[in-house]
């Protein structure tokens, strides 16, 4: 048995999800911040349009299973990590892969953080983010394994 | 108040809107990268973390959460600093840019917000350049910053 009772271990794997690239994601980006760049729409130095290298920077957080159940709510986004390592294009299908990196307690709250990578078809890396998650939580008891 | 002046900062931001690529010479300890500022309204708060339907799309769910708007939810702030870095380093951004921060203050939507960034130092990598920038987003209205945390891209020297 695990340390956690819920089962939300470091090294829990979140699955795999794939998605595609459609113009909706780059709208939605673009729109959200209020900010067109002829890259997403027209060309890039890479050759035609490329999705912003932070297109997904809330689906990636949007694994199940990392959350523990009655937390909703009372949940603080604590910070955010990021790799970039390759152009995403329109009409690309990215692979998405979670697992908890994390899960510890400090100064009155818990916190879970999470990774996701996103992969080309290929299985090259596009880019990498880890979510880190807090909520209010007594002191777990130490003589619980 | 004012805009307030990093007191680090070497000389001017240059006012760019398209995107460039710096090379690290062009970047040297002090730059302040061109800014990525923005109000942030409702709209823009409910395109972003569409499909849901919480606090941080609802107003009413924010207020019964005790909040005064609706909650900017933390991964808008990493599209701040991603357009803003991409705007300034290009290509080099997409394929070698790292970043982490932190989120310290909460923002709501009708505040404006500036993504800056300023050059904390470089390492030599090869034929390349890592710089290193410190990174964080601010309320325009007072300068409290709400996000904290550091950077790196790689550039031709």
């Amino acid at each position: 048995m695990g340390a956690y009772a819920d089962g939300i271990e470091p090294g829990l794997d979140l699955g795999t999800r794939e998605l595609v690239i459609t113009p909706d994601w780059i709208e939605k980006y673009m729109g959200s911040i209020d900010a067109r760049n002829p890259w997403y729409t027209d060309d890039s130095p890479f050759g035609g349009a490329i999705a912003p290298c932070a297109v997904f920077n809330y689906e990636m957080e949007l694994f199940a299973g990392w959350h523990p159940p009655g937390i909703s709510g009372r949940i603080l986004n604590t910070g955010q990590t990021w790799e970039f390592r390759r152009p995403m294009r329109p009409g690309q299908r990215v692979i998405l892969k979670g697992r908890v990196q994390d899960r510890y307690w400090k100064q009155g709250r818990e916190y879970i953080s999470m990774e996701a990578r996103a992969y080309d078809e290929e299985g090259a890396l596009l880019c990498r983010t880890v979510a880190t998650h807090a909520w209010p939580a007594p002191r777990p008891n130490e003589s619980t394994p | 108040m004012p805009y307030r002046r990093d007191p680090r900062l070497a000389r001017p931001a240059p006012q760019r809107v398209d995107t460039v690529r710096l090379r690290a010479s062009e970047v040297p300890v002090g730059f302040e990268v061109p800014a990525f500022e923005r109000g942030i309204t409702r709209e823009m708060a409910r395109i972003h973390a569409a499909p849901m339907q919480n606090f941080h799309t609802v107003l009413e769910d924010a207020q019964a959460l005790g909040y005064p708007d609706i909650v900017i939810a933390g991964p808008m702030f990493t599209c701040f600093f991603a357009e803003m870095f991409t705007r300034c380093f290009g290509e080099d951004w997409i394929t070698t840019g790292d970043m982490e921060f932190k989120l310290v203050k909460p923002v709501f939507a009708n505040q404006t917000i500036r993504a800056r960034a300023v050059c904390a130092g470089h390492e030599k990598i090869g034929e390349r350049v890592k710089v290193r920038l410190d990174i964080w987003c601010e309320r325009h209205d007072d300068g409290v910053k709400t996000s904290v945390g550091s950077a790196s891209v790689t550039l031709h020297p």
